[in-house]
């Protein structure tokens, strides 16, 4: 990487976590969402007999790595609003028309937003730890557990930023958050163990990323790693590569009227 | 920097753009921008000024015809054309959240310009602005004309070879006005292209070299402000009814009258092209109260570029749409 793209890269992430420092309501408030997650589900379902699970584990153990990754996949989702707003200001506009390179510029905010989603999964997960739940932190695994949720982040923020850069609009990004997040969750294994879904919903959760990610964290977080997540790290980072190149390409087009 | 080889900055060899719908935005447009003058682009709404900025900005691409910009196709923006061209779009495009300073510090990195220099180029374009007091404030407590400013200045931050700017000094106080215009000479005595589009008719007499008449697409003539004033240029009579003169019939026995070249009528606010005769004025004011109009406001304007438009379209772009004039230094009668 030239000292030119570093630079580059280095003023978008910061700009990215000025945004959010200086509007921290919205970064308190989405911790709210979670807690009320865990306190409701956790305590609603504590009877929930997880058979196909370890024994000792209780519906609250086995949910706060779910609802870790379910606030970073809302978070992720989000992250094309701020496109819309840099894009309705012509910020946008501006700043893709300097020389500065188009992966350098949504490489900044990706990361900037990744590193933010993780320290909310990491205040999420204490929040977790604070109302009961028993973890198994280990190095190691923590640091997959990490590495699986920043790349599931980085895959699910490129797939905002490109549907921001497409449409433009912020009813459109209201529809995707709705319309995509609730049917992910919901056919994941964030709240249910896949194993104990019906065959078709099992299949669909199979395939699902959050899945991936989902279990990924459990595993590391109640097990310190049970299973290898070798596999499930290699396909969320080719989904994050493949979504970040083809999010680029997005970016020179959504200034350009032809 | 790169080297330009080409004597002007930028050309046109009959350009074309519709739009949807069969509008036309440009029309066989055969233009030149010479470097190391300030080129000023005057027209009405929908004369196709922007649409012409955004081609040679590389954001739009014509239907047919060439653009050169700096020996590149625009449509191309490559590295080397981005780092040469700096445009100012009419809104100011700023993040609210940064402070003034912040902005400048992320334009220089995306510019790539060193951080040794800075310094020294954000405390020049400060000055040049007279933003010196604000930039460690946040762009959201800046008035409407500090953000220009500093959107202006954001665009000038790489010391670009050809400066597009469009309606620079829209919400910008008479000191701002001046500090830009004097800021965009100063840089085309440096060797710059500049572009400028402005309905700020006072300034681009005063400090352009060139001013370009665009009409429904069209480039109407390009020439020295002097010359255009000289050769198209009448007195103009702009006069405020106290009722609308809607009738035709009134509008055409009024505009037959001896001495009136042109006339154009929005509501209650009239224009009139008048030939060099003292009397015109009388014999109009005379006609109107005849048809039981009263004049509230009457303001003659010496031969100027607005007048010279005037007398080639038939369009005063000073009245807008709903009736109202744009504020005018012009002396009233």
């Amino acid at each position: 990487m030239t000292r030119g793209n570093w630079a580059v890269l280095k003023v978008v992430f910061r700009r990215t976590w000025l945004k959010t420092l200086r509007r921290p309501v919205v970064l308190i408030f989405s911790f709210l969402q979670p807690l009320m997650w865990m306190l409701f589900f956790g305590f609603l379902f504590h009877r929930y007999a997880l058979d196909s699970f370890g024994e000792g584990i209780s519906y609250l153990d086995f949910l706060v790595p779910g609802v870790c990754a379910m606030t970073v996949l809302f978070g992720a989702s989000q992250s094309g609003i701020s496109l819309i707003f840099d894009m309705r200001s012509q910020f946008f506009s501006r700043m893709l028309s300097t020389p500065a390179d188009a992966r350098m510029l949504l490489g900044g905010k990706v990361i900037a937003d990744v590193s933010r989603l993780l320290v909310q999964a990491i205040v999420v997960c204490a929040l977790g730890w604070l109302i009961g739940a028993r973890l198994d932190v280990a190095f190691r695994p923590l640091l997959q557990a990490i590495l699986a949720l920043a790349l599931f982040a980085a895959a699910f923020c490129c797939i905002s930023c490109l549907i921001a850069m497409t449409s433009q609009s912020q009813e459109s990004m209201a529809v995707f958050i709705h319309v995509v997040n609730m049917p992910l969750l919901f056919t994941s294994s964030a709240l249910v163990p896949a194993k104990q879904m019906p065959a078709w919903l099992e299949t669909i959760a199979g395939w699902n990323p959050l899945t991936l990610a989902v279990d990924i964290c459990r595993d590391a977080l109640l097990f310190g790693e049970r299973h290898s997540s070798l596999k499930g790290l290699i396909v969320l980072a080719i989904l994050a590569v493949l979504l970040f190149v083809i999010a680029v390409r997005g970016m020179s087009r959504a200034t350009h009227d032809r | 920097m790169p080297t330009i080889d080409s004597a002007s900055a930028a050309s046109t060899t009959a350009v074309c753009k519709s739009f949807p719908g069969g509008i036309v935005a440009l029309h066989n447009v055969d233009f030149d921008i010479p470097f190391g003058q300030v080129t000023a682009i005057v027209g009405a709404n929908g004369s196709g000024k922007t649409t012409l900025l955004r081609i040679f900005c590389g954001l739009l691409n014509q239907d047919s015809g060439q653009v050169r910009v700096l020996d590149q196709d625009p449509r191309d923006r490559g590295k080397t054309f981005r780092s040469l061209i700096g445009y100012a779009s009419q809104d100011p495009a700023l993040d609210h959240e940064m402070t003034g300073h912040e902005t400048l510090a992320f334009f220089a990195a995306l510019y790539g310009i060193k951080k040794g220099t800075r310094q020294e180029r954000f405390a020049q374009l400060a000055t040049d602005f007279g933003l010196n007091d604000h930039l460690s404030r946040r762009v959201r407590l800046y008035s409407g004309g500090l953000r220009k400013r500093l959107h202006l200045a954001v665009g000038l931050i790489h010391d670009p070879r050809f400066i597009v700017v469009d309606e620079p000094t829209a919400g910008l106080d008479p000191s701002g006005c001046d500090f830009f215009w004097s800021v965009m000479r100063s840089r085309a005595e440096q060797g710059r292209a500049v572009l400028v589009v402005s309905h700020d008719m006072d300034h681009v007499a005063r400090y352009s070299n060139r001013v370009a008449l665009f009409d429904k697409g069209a480039l109407l003539l390009c020439d020295t402000p002097s010359n255009i004033v000289s050769r198209h240029g009448a007195p103009m009579l702009q006069l405020t009814l106290n009722a609308p003169l809607e009738d035709e019939k009134i509008q055409q026995q009024i505009s037959a009258t001896p001495g009136v070249n042109r006339m154009h009528v929005v509501a209650r606010q009239v224009t009139i092209s008048l030939a060099k005769d003292d009397e015109v004025q009388e014999r109009v004011l005379e006609k109107l109260k005849q048809f039981g109009f009263e004049t509230v406001v009457i303001q003659r304007k010496t031969p100027d570029i607005l007048s010279a438009y005037f007398n080639l379209t038939g369009r005063d772009f000073s009245v807008k749409a709903g009736g109202s004039r744009r504020k005018s230094k012009q002396k009233a009668a």
